[in-house]
C-alpha cells in the first residue's frame, strides 16, 4: 500500500470532519492520527513531541505579541483619529472620503495583523460617516471589506507569521516582502475609486467646503502617534535592529503608551485586550500545533513526496503550477479560513513548491494574496461576515459590492507572478541581508 | 461543581495571560540588556516555554468561550434536533482525540522527568517543568470538552454554542 492509496482516504476524512463541524485543530490532529495508523507509526511518541516543539518556539512568540498590540489599539480612539486626520486630505481626490476606507485600512493594517479587525475598526467609524454624507453605499461597503484584507499583507501580519513558522522562512523578511505589494494594492484600489467617481459623477454627493492648508496640517497631528509607531516597528525590522518578536514587543509598549496618552487605557481595557489576545493566539497556536503534527504524519505516510513526484509527471511550468494552485486556493477559500489554508499548504504541498524551484519568500506573499481573495468569497469569507455585521446587509449584497476589488486582487496576483521582484526586492535591501 | 470547574478554566486563562505578559517582559529584558551590554541568558528559550504555556493553559477557556474556529456552514442550517447529533459527534471525537493527546503528554512529561532531559540553553532547565504546561493544559481541555459533551447530551446549551451565537464572526 502506498501514498496514492492513502491520499483519497485522508482527503475524504479531512473534508468530512470539517463539514460536520469538528473544530479545525481537532480535525487536523484526527487526520494526522488516521495517517499514522495507516502506516503503523508511533502516534504516542510523535504526537506530543511534534506538538511541543511546534509551540515552544522563540520565533512563534511574535504571534501573541502582535495580536495583543492590535487588541490594545482596537480599544483606543484610533479609528476616530484616522477618519478625521485623513478626511481633509483625500477630499481633493475624485472619490473623496471613500479613500478613507482604503488608506485608513492600510494604516491600521500596519499596526494590526488581522484583516477582520482592520475592517471592523475602520468600518465602525467610516461607514456611518460615509452613509450620512450620501456616498454610494455599494462602493463604501466594497472598498471597506476589500481594504480590510490589507491587514494580512501589510506587516505585521498574523498569517505571515503562521506561514513563516510553519514553512521555516524568516518572519522579518516575509514582513518586508509584504510592504510593496501592500502599497500596490492600496494604489490599485484608490485608482479604481478615482475612475469610478469620474465616471459616475451623478452618484457622488456634493463636495464639502475644504479646510485651509494649516488646518489640514494640524489635523495630521491625529495620525502622528500611529505613524511613529509604524515607523518604529517596521523600521526596526528593516534596519536589523530588532527581530520580529522584539519589534512586536516595541509595538505592545508603544500601543500601551498611545492608549495611555489618549486616555483610553485603564485596568478594564488592559485586561480585555490581554484576554482577547490570549484567546486568539490560543486558537491560532492550537491550529499551528496540530498542523505540525499533521505535517510530520504526512511525512511518515510519504504523501508530500508522492504528490510532488505525481505533479512532476505533468511537466508543468512554474507558471502553470502557480495558476493551478491559485485556482485550488480560491476554491478552498470558499470553505476554509486563511490560517487553515496556510497550515495545510505547508503540511502537504511545500515539497512540491520547492521541487518547482519557487522562492519560498515569494510564495508566502502569493499565498497571503490568495487568502485575501478567499476572505472575500462567499459562503465563508470573514471580511464579508464582518461587514455584514456592521451594515446589516446580507452577505450576497456585500459579496457583489466587493466584486470589482476582488478582480483587482486577482490582477495583483497575476502582476506579482510576472514581476516577483515586487515582493523580493525590499527584503534584499534590508540591513541584515548585506 | 460546575462553578468550580468554570473557575478552574478561568484560572487557566489567567495563567495563559501571565505567560503572554512574560513573553513581552523577557523580550523587553533582552532588548534592554543589549542596549546596556548585559547578557540576558536564555531569554529566547524561556519566552518559547512561556509561548507554549500561553497556548495550552488557555485551551479550555477558549473552547468554552467559542474561540476555537470551525466550519459551521452546515451546522447553522440544521434543525436543532439534527444539529444536536452533530454537536455530540464533534464533542465526542474531540474528547477522544484530546484524551489521547492528554495521556501521551502526561507520559512524555514523566519520561522527561525520569530521563532527566534538559533544555539546550546556557542554563539547563529540566524539560519536564515547562512541558507540564502541555500536560496540564491538555487534561484541562479534556475536562472542558467532557463538560460540554455532558451539557449537550442533557439537552442544555454548551458554552461555545452560546458564545458563537452572540459573536457571529471570529478570526
Amino acid at each position: 500500500m502506498d501514498a496514492i492509496f492513502y491520499s483519497p482516504i485522508l482527503i475524504v476524512a479531512l473534508l468530512g470532519l470539517l463539514a460536520s463541524g469538528v473544530w479545525i485543530a481537532i480535525t487536523l490532529a484526527g487526520v494526522a492520527m488516521i495517517a499514522m495508523l495507516l502506516v503503523e507509526a508511533p502516534i504516542d511518541l510523535v504526537m506530543p513531541s511534534s506538538i511541543w516543539s511546534a509551540v515552544s518556539s522563540w520565533s512563534l512568540t511574535a504571534l501573541p505579541l502582535f495580536i495583543w498590540m492590535g487588541e490594545i489599539l482596537f480599544r483606543t480612539r484610533l479609528a476616530d483619529d484616522l477618519f478625521h486626520g485623513l478626511a481633509p486630505w483625500v477630499n481633493r481626490l475624485p472619490g473623496r472620503l471613500l479613500h478613507v476606507n482604503v488608506i485608513g485600512c492600510g494604516i491600521f493594517a500596519a499596526v494590526s495583523g488581522s484583516s477582520a479587525a482592520t475592517a471592523a475598526t475602520v468600518g465602525q467609524m467610516s461607514l456611518p460617516e460615509l452613509k450620512r454624507r450620501g456616498y454610494d453605499e455599494k462602493l463604501s461597503i466594497g472598498s471597506l471589506a476589500s481594504s480590510g484584507t490589507l491587514g494580512l499583507l501589510i506587516p505585521p501580519s498574523i498569517i505571515l507569521i503562521v506561514y513563516g513558522v510553519s514553512a521555516n522562512v524568516s518572519i522579518a523578511r516575509l514582513f518586508l516582502a509584504g510592504v510593496v505589494p501592500g502599497l500596490m494594492v492600496v494604489a490599485l484600489f484608490m485608482a479604481y475609486i478615482v475612475i469610478w467617481a469620474l465616471l459616475n459623477r451623478e452618484k457622488m454627493p456634493p463636495a464639502e467646503a475644504g479646510l485651509s492648508f494649516w488646518q489640514m496640517v494640524s489635523r495630521l497631528r491625529l495620525l502622528l502617534p500611529t505613524v511613529l509607531l509604524i515607523i518604529a516597528v517596521i523600521g526596526s525590522i528593516y534596519t536589523g535592529v530588532a527581530t520580529a518578536t522584539e519589534a512586536a514587543t516595541l509595538g505592545v509598549v508603544g500601543s500601551l503608551l498611545i492608549a495611555l496618552l489618549s486616555g483610553s487605557l485603564n485596568w478594564q481595557t488592559f485586561r480585555m485586550s490581554l484576554y482577547g489576545a490570549t484567546r486568539t493566539s490560543c486558537m491560532i497556536g492550537f491550529i499551528i500545533a496540530t498542523a505540525a503534527f499533521l505535517s510530520v504524519a504526512m511525512g511518515y505516510a510519504g504523501i508530500p513526496r508522492a504528490l510532488a513526484s505525481w505533479i512532476g509527471t505533468f511537466n508543468l511550468s512554474a507558471y502553470q503550477l502557480i495558476f493551478a494552485l491559485a485556482i485550488l486556493y480560491i476554491i478552498l477559500g470558499c470553505f476554509l479560513d486563511g490560517i487553515s489554508m496556510v497550515v495545510l499548504t505547508t503540511a502537504v504541498i511545500m515539497p512540491m513548491v520547492q521541487a518547482a524551484h519557487i522562492d519560498l519568500l515569494w510564495f508566502g506573499i502569493f499565498i497571503v494574496l490568495v487568502v485575501e481573495i478567499a476572505q472575500l468569497t462567499p459562503p465563508v469569507g470573514f471580511n464579508l461576515f464582518v461587514v455584514q455585521g456592521l451594515t446589516g446587509h446580507d452577505i450576497l449584497y456585500v459579496a457583489r459590492s466587493v466584486l470589482p476589488f476582488f478582480l483587482l486582487l486577482c490582477a495583483t496576483v497575476a502582476i506579482l507572478t510576472v514581476f516577483p521582484e515586487i515582493a523580493t526586492w525590499l527584503p534584499r535591501t534590508m540591513f541584515s541581508a548585506r | 461543581m460546575l462553578t468550580a470547574l468554570n473557575r478552574i478554566y478561568a484560572a487557566g486563562a489567567v495563567l495563559a495571560a501571565l505567560c503572554m505578559v512574560a513573553i513581552a517582559l523577557l523580550t523587553l529584558a533582552q532588548i534592554m540588556g543589549r542596549l546596556f551590554g548585559v547578557l540576558i541568558v536564555d531569554a529566547g528559550e524561556l519566552a518559547g516555554f512561556a509561548m507554549a504555556g500561553s497556548i495550552f493553559f488557555a485551551l479550555a477557556h477558549t473552547l468554552r468561550t467559542g474561540g476555537h474556529i470551525r466550519v459551521n456552514l452546515l451546522l447553522a442550517r440544521m434543525r436543532p434536533s439534527i444539529r444536536r447529533i452533530f454537536e455530540i459527534w464533534s464533542l465526542g471525537l474531540a474528547t477522544t482525540i484530546s484524551g489521547m493527546f492528554a495521556v501521551f503528554s502526561v507520559r512524555m512529561v514523566i519520561e522527561s522527568y525520569e530521563f532527566h532531559d534538559v533544555s539546550t540553553g546556557m542554563i539547563p532547565v529540566p524539560l519536564w517543568i515547562p512541558q507540564l504546561s502541555m500536560a496540564a493544559g491538555a487534561v484541562l481541555f479534556v475536562v472542558a470538552l467532557l463538560h460540554e459533551l455532558i451539557l449537550t447530551i442533557r439537552g442544555q446549551e454548551a458554552g461555545y454554542v452560546a458564545a458563537e451565537n452572540t459573536e457571529p464572526y471570529t478570526e
